[in-house]
């Protein structure tokens, strides 16, 4: 994200972690963990998160799978494409380091090469909980800014 | 000059404001309660019921970016004109127990062409910015209104035409006379079936209208990636998102004043007897409630139940099926009157 | 002719049931795809090709089902690796053969003279040998490109590919 003053971006944040609205990129195995967190059991829209079908609406853009030289490219747009404040999640140990395919000459090793990521979520593929911690996280990060920001 | 004198005018100026608070916020409790029925029906427990607000709030605090190859003008009109349209339906309407604000200034007819504003609205919208999946969303949404206009205005020209019947001296277009007079108790058996259809394609239509499975054909979102609303961020969708809201108010109003103008204080008047305000709350909730189960019915059921249309069948539908039931209804109640008399 | 005519002259081995193999000369494969598929054999199921370095050439297979008599047949021929052209079967098995052909050119830098369009299929902004013959040496180029040796923990991975 750019660089804003600080209370305006706990303002934003503030109100952005209470509707997230989630645009998925998936390339490959990475994300079969993740369709039951739409569903029943797992639900996620208790707190708010839906997925839309395009970048223009979306905050948090989900990256999942190995990404490869072709699609990395692609991803690149995408992001632009996202108005601000937005994030980004690498899902999965292939965008973290190049998990299963290291040493491939086609995959990406590192997504945070390409684009800006905020959280990372471990895993080959990471489970359905997995998710829920990381976005609890995010919940506690932008609680303790607005802590921070009132206090001052 | 004392106070009483400028009553009208402070009128006049206040319940343009009222109506659009309450308007949008009801539209966006409504919103709530479909989210979290729709998500019990499919075994989930669904976001709380301040979740629209929670959207909004969020929407507004996104960038605006407008498309380089865009229209500037029509594109950042066109949400303000689709909540212009509607708030000005809603000052034509009468809401709950209170005459309309407009009433001796427009009458159905004028109501007919403002509700096709707001789908127009979108549409330019849909054209002005340069994508081409927003160009199908935008021919989408033209489609969607020639085609829920038709047996729209059959079913208006049907109540018209029994009301310049039955009473001669009333004006046959206007709001006032649908509410003081309603229509199940004038007709015979012939006509309560006709009536019957009437309602049932009456609700077909606002879930056209209202822009919900099955007819979501304009926003549809796996096949062209949020249609006509692709390229809008920021406080345009924002206000794209709270006009859908509105309009599910006045969509309910409109079948309200058509079909079920009732009020609870001519029921109870003869057994209690309190101070005209408490009337007036007791009749305002009655509406809200009414209000809530013509949305559960509409917008909840129908989406949950039923996947999307594809356009051609959108429009087989409208101007088969619907226009069909319609017209059988008119003839029906055109037999009640004239077989009766 | 039956398809057994045609192919009795080139010494088929017979795998198991239904599977047959069969080696034939270069310059008259075409002749034969093309009579063998007015035959029964509709179905191209697959081409992919074998990097011989040693001989130096390339072995193309083709796999052919027939719905009639069920029977795989798999049809196999030597080009040399230097010079890696052949005729495009994509007038007798149109689109199946294209896109097949498309990825082993891609993937392996053999021409097939004849076929529509060679674009490449997965590989963009590729500059070098085509990865799939034996002598590019993909552990070289992922170990150059993507691992830098000065970083502290980068530098395992150099040592980790001991030859």
């Amino acid at each position: 994200m750019v660089d804003m003053d600080k209370k305006v971006m706990a303002r934003k944040m503030g109100r952005l972690i209470r509707s997230i609205w989630i645009f998925n990129w998936f390339n490959s195995c990475g994300v079969t963990e993740l369709l039951p967190v739409v569903a029943s059991i797992y639900d996620m829209e208790r707190f708010g998160l839906i997925v839309v079908d395009n970048p223009k609406h979306a905050d948090v853009l989900i990256v999942g799978g190995y990404q490869t030289e072709k699609s990395i490219k692609r991803v690149i747009r995408i992001y632009n494409q996202m108005p601000e404040p937005k994030a980004v999640m690498a899902l999965g140990s292939c965008t973290i380091t190049g998990g299963m395919y290291w040493d491939s000459y086609n995959t990406i090793k590192r997504l945070s090469d390409y684009i800006p990521v905020t959280i990372y979520v471990p895993g080959c593929p990471p489970r359905p909980e997995a998710v829920f911690q990381a976005v609890g996280m995010i919940f506690e990060h932008v609680n303790q800014l607005k802590k921070e920001v009132k206090g001052k | 000059m004392s106070w009483e004198n400028y009553m009208p005018y402070i009128y006049a100026i206040f319940a343009p404001f009222a109506l659009a608070l309450f308007g949008i916020i009801y539209g966006l409790v409504l919103k709530g309660f479909d989210r979290k029925l729709a998500a019990h029906m499919q075994w989930r427990v669904g976001p709380p019921l301040r979740q629209p607000f929670y959207d909004v709030l969020k929407l507004f605090e996104k960038e605006n970016i407008v498309p380089k190859n865009a229209v500037p003008w029509i594109f950042n009109s066109a949400p303000i004109i689709s909540m212009g349209a509607l708030i000005l339906a809603l000052l034509y309407l009468p809401i709950g127990p209170f005459n309309p604000v407009l009433g001796n200034y427009g009458d159905l007819i004028v109501l007919l062409y403002i509700l096709a504003l707001p789908g127009l609205a979108m549409m330019l919208g849909g054209f002005s910015s340069s994508s081409p999946y927003s160009a199908v969303g935008a021919q989408r949404e033209f489609i969607m209104i020639l085609s829920y206009e038709f047996p729209l205005a059959i079913i208006i020209f049907t109540f018209a035409w029994k009301y310049s019947i039955l009473y001669p001296n009333l004006k046959a277009f206007s709001l006032l006379t649908f509410v003081e007079h309603p229509l199940w108790q004038n007709v015979g058996i012939l006509g309560f079936i006709g009536l019957l259809i009437l309602l049932i394609t009456m609700l077909v239509v606002t879930t056209g209208e209202v822009g919900r499975m099955p007819f979501d054909i304009a926003d549809a979102g796996t096949e062209i990636s949020g249609g006509a609303l692709l390229e809008y961020t920021g406080k345009n969708l924002g206000l794209f998102y709270l006009a859908d809201a509105v309009k599910i108010v006045v969509m309910g109003t409109l079948i309200i004043t058509f079909f079920f103008p009732y009020n609870l204080s001519s029921l109870l008047l003869h057994y209690f007897s309190l101070p005209h305000y408490a009337w007036l709350t007791i009749d305002f909730l009655f509406y809200l409630l009414k209000l809530f189960i013509i949305s559960f019915v509409v917008v909840t059921v129908m989406r949950v139940a039923f996947p999307r249309f594809r356009v051609d069948q959108v429009v087989k539908f409208y101007w088969g099926y619907a226009t069909l039931a319609s017209l059988i209804a008119l003839s029906l109640i055109v037999l009640d009157t004239v077989g009766g008399v | 002719m039956s398809w057994e005519e045609i192919i009795k002259d080139y010494n088929p081995t017979i795998q198991r049931e239904r599977r047959i193999w069969v080696n034939i000369p270069k310059d008259k494969v075409y002749d034969i795809l093309q009579n063998l598929k007015n035959e029964g054999f509709e179905h191209l199921s697959s081409l992919s090709v074998t990097d011989w370095i040693d001989e130096g050439k390339f072995e193309i297979t083709y796999h052919l089902w027939s719905y009639k008599f069920k029977v795989l047949l798999t049809v196999k021929t030597k080009i040399d690796r230097e010079e890696a052209k052949i005729k495009s079967i994509y007038p007798i098995y149109d689109r199946s053969a294209w896109i097949h052909e498309r990825e082993m050119h891609e993937l392996f830098g053999i021409e097939f003279i004849g076929n529509p369009d060679l674009s490449p299929l997965f590989l963009e902004d590729w500059n070098e040998k085509p990865p799939f013959r034996k002598d590019f040496d993909w552990r070289e180029y992922v170990r150059s490109k993507y691992y830098n040796k000065e970083n502290e923990r980068e530098k395992a991975y150099w040592e980790v590919w001991l030859k």
